[in-house]
């Protein structure tokens, strides 16, 4: 088979060697661990008068979040635990941090258990072109429920970072990183928040006294 | 050769610009007596508002959902009741369709599981655009435009993705003066199927003492 190097073709070869070499090189993979002391801006607050347990699930502690267009991993999970911890322990009279729900291990006493559970962290427009918004989602659902397992309150809270795309690459991962901080933040901030703004657990309270 | 990579470096810089993600603006929520479908029982006052119409949904989600075989109703719920607190979950509410509609076993239709939700996924053309841009010259300029579109294409449905996990209903307590809402997203077979629903079923359940509360919008006349 006679291969003719025409200049087009040339061109078409040329341009796929650079674009290979280009991806290949931001294989490199970049670790960021966040902060396990974030910044959540909570007033203090008269405390629910609950004794809780707060329930620390491996996937929370545990949880990383891997960008799908910058070869890098951002470790959350020490920040996401630290920081259920801050609001709980703001919010409750008194808080224990707990790692199982075996009724059988729980410390006894307790009026309720709480469960943050991740419900989905993402990135959305990280794809965007040159001037477009890049969001950072950090969505945890939150759970209180009483000693026999029933539903006290639900609900989940959703923390945003919108930022505009960086006009580097090199910046990309960085900014990436921040604004999951920030996302995470709101979202603890919001949380604290929406737990402590209504009078849920008054007539709860009142029945288990 | 300076032709071609001009037209090369227009084609990716449209396909770059055009790769700008945007979400729609939140729905406006009125309060619930103001809704067509409302009733109210020991001060739960819940409405329901299914989006059929398209331009509703182009503007709410971007996209016509009912071509992709959802519908998308609007649940607005306000706590009045100045004791009880109520569970709101996905879970309690169901759709009903007229009897001629009904399949033999299932004549209720519940909503739409998140996971089946996220994987809304378009079969790009991408892959062709790529391979004409490696292939023949004469297929580049062809190429890059099935490109451009297939990126379009992807480009709407991860705006759609996004629009159906935002404005999604979250289960979630309810407590006296609290107001929720949110889209609850049904499984139809088209646009006509969606005509067809008898109902919308809402159960609400009492906290702490598990009473449920049931309410049944008659869409149909």
């Amino acid at each position: 088979m006679i291969v003719k190097f025409n200049k087009l073709f040339f061109s078409q070869l040329m341009l796929l060697i650079i674009t290979s070499i280009f991806l290949s090189g931001c294989q490199h993979q970049k670790i960021y661990k966040m902060q396990a002391n974030l910044s959540i801006s909570i007033k203090e607050i008269e405390k629910i008068p609950f004794r809780v347990g707060l329930y620390i699930d491996p996937e929370l502690m545990n949880y990383s979040m891997r960008s799908r267009y910058i070869p890098g991993i951002i470790h959350l999970g020490e920040s996401l635990s630290k920081g259920a911890e801050n609001i709980v322990s703001k919010a409750f009279k008194e808080t224990v941090i707990i790692y199982t729900k075996d009724p059988e291990l729980i410390p006894k006493g307790l009026d309720a258990l709480v469960i943050p559970e991740i419900d989905k962290i993402y990135v959305f427009g990280e794809e965007g072109g040159i001037g477009s918004y890049t969001t950072v989602i950090v969505k945890i659902k939150w759970s209180i429920i009483d000693k026999n397992g029933k539903i006290l309150y639900i609900n989940t809270f959703t923390g945003e970072e919108k930022y505009r795309r960086p006009t580097t690459i090199f910046s990309m991962f960085p900014r990436l990183c921040e604004g999951s901080t920030k996302a995470t933040e709101d979202h603890f901030t919001k949380a604290f928040i929406g737990i402590t703004s209504t009078n849920w657990w008054g007539a709860i309270k009142r029945e288990t006294n | 050769m300076k032709r071609i990579i001009k037209v090369m470096l227009i084609g990716f810089s449209l396909i770059i610009m055009g790769c700008s993600l945007a979400v729609s603006p939140d729905v406006a929520v009125k309060p619930v007596p103001q809704y067509k479908f409302y009733q109210e029982q020991e001060g739960l006052r819940i409405a329901v508002d299914p989006f059929y119409e398209k331009e509703r949904l182009q503007n709410s989600f971007s996209g016509d959902l009912l071509s992709f075989g959802i519908l998308p109703i609007l649940i607005v719920i306000e706590n009045h009741n100045p004791k009880s607190g109520y569970l709101l979950d996905r879970k309690f509410f169901s759709i009903a369709m007229e009897a001629s509609q009904q399949t033999s076993d299932k004549d209720l239709a519940v909503p739409m599981p998140q996971k089946e939700i996220d994987t809304l996924k378009y079969t790009g053309l991408g892959i062709v655009g790529v391979s004409s841009i490696i292939g023949p010259p004469i297929m580049l300029i062809p190429g890059m435009a099935v490109m451009g579109y297939a990126a379009k294409k992807e480009i709407d449905i991860k705006e759609i993705n996004e629009n159906l996990s935002r404005k999604a209903f979250i289960d979630r307590t309810v407590y006296p003066g609290e107001s929720h809402s949110g889209f609850v997203y049904f499984p139809v077979r088209d646009r006509e199927a969606s005509q067809n629903i008898a109902a919308v079923l809402v159960k609400a359940k009492d906290i702490p003492s598990d009473k449920e509360l049931t309410f049944v919008f008659q869409i149909k006349n």
